[in-house]
């Protein structure tokens, strides 16, 4: 069976470091980018299954990338997991707004994101 | 993805029924095994990251925003405060700090409340069932070189979706005081040795 692809979007190295540590690596093929722009650009070249989108980024922030992602035809339906540092309840609205499929809060609990990443590829 | 389900007819033997509910506690066994291992897992990979970040930056201005992330990313709070211990004068000094007015620490001693009893040695981190107090300081943990200590890290307010720190945090915290002192110390001494290094090179 294929592995499924993830795209990890994040500025910090530290968080995708700990994206790389959690998602298992025989199962999951992970690539990378560091801001908003390029996760658009990296989604389109790749076509992962799934996508995880820091809010924080430069360039082009996480919200308005998904709703980039949500207007192209080949990530319209595409999972993406926004991860927030703020767990406010309008931060999490926004992430619905902008199209995402699901979040999880910072600090990143890697049990709760491989179970979430699971969930949308119905594993 | 959810384990299909198995029945048997009501008139099957009694040794089948016996089997299958062997089986169920097996699988629930196994389950339960899984959550753990990957618990496990997941904290191990933590401190796997944090202990990475730290020794990845070679200048302090590295270490010091690698402890900026783990501590945003990896313990769950936008506020700290990391300080130098200087030893011959018992004085401590804001070398950065994240969210917080470094205004009220700028003269603090060793042995000085709950950060300069953390720049003696003594980790401090609020127990699961009390509040902060007014500074909001959540933790307060010595950077420690086996017994001496170069500097602390002080942890303010956590993110709002962060009760409390647990068990975990407090494993990780320490090993960050471990490590961020090692990053620093040998950040100070390749700055005063690269010059050298280079007209080697």
């Amino acid at each position: 069976m294929a592995r499924k692809k993830i795209l990890l979007a994040d500025d910090s190295t530290t968080a995708l470091t700990m994206g790389q540590a959690v998602l298992p690596k025989g199962v999951y093929d992970v690539v990378v980018a560091r801001d908003g722009r390029a996760a658009v650009q990296v989604a389109l070249d790749e076509a992962p299954d799934l996508i995880i989108l820091d809010v924080v980024m430069p360039h082009m922030d996480g919200f308005e990338a998904c709703r980039a992602l949500r207007s192209l035809e080949s990530t319209r339906t595409t999972p993406i997991i926004m991860v927030t540092t703020r767990g406010e309840p309008r931060n999490i609205e926004m992430g619905y707004e902008a199209g995402c499929s699901d979040y999880v809060t910072k600090p990143i609990n890697g049990t709760e994101l491989v179970s979430k990443v699971r969930d949308l590829l119905g594993e | 993805m959810s384990a299909p389900t198995l029945r048997f007819a009501a008139s099957s033997p009694p040794s089948m029924h016996a089997k299958l509910d062997a089986l169920l506690s097996e699988n629930r066994r196994l389950s339960e095994e899984q959550v753990t291992a990957e618990e496990r897992l997941s904290t191990l990979a933590t401190q796997f990251v944090a202990v990475a970040s730290l020794h990845q930056a070679v200048d302090e201005a590295g270490v010091v925003a690698a402890v900026q992330e783990v501590v945003a990313n990896l313990v769950g709070s936008e506020e700290f405060i990391l300080f130098d211990v200087h030893s011959d004068s018992g004085r401590l000094t804001p070398l950065a700090s994240c969210g917080v007015d470094t205004a009220d620490y700028r003269d603090l001693r060793v042995e000085d409340g709950l950060i300069g009893a953390a720049a003696a040695g003594r980790s401090f981190v609020v127990p699961d069932d009390s509040v902060p107090d007014r500074s909001g300081l959540t933790a307060a943990i010595p950077l420690r070189i086996d017994e001496r200590v170069i500097g602390v890290l002080a942890i303010f307010r956590l993110l709002p979706q962060r009760p409390a720190l647990d068990d975990g945090d407090r494993d990780l915290l320490e090993l960050v005081g471990t490590h961020a002192a090692r990053a620093l110390l040998f950040s100070r001494l390749y700055a005063g040795a690269a010059p050298v290094l280079e007209r080697r090179a």
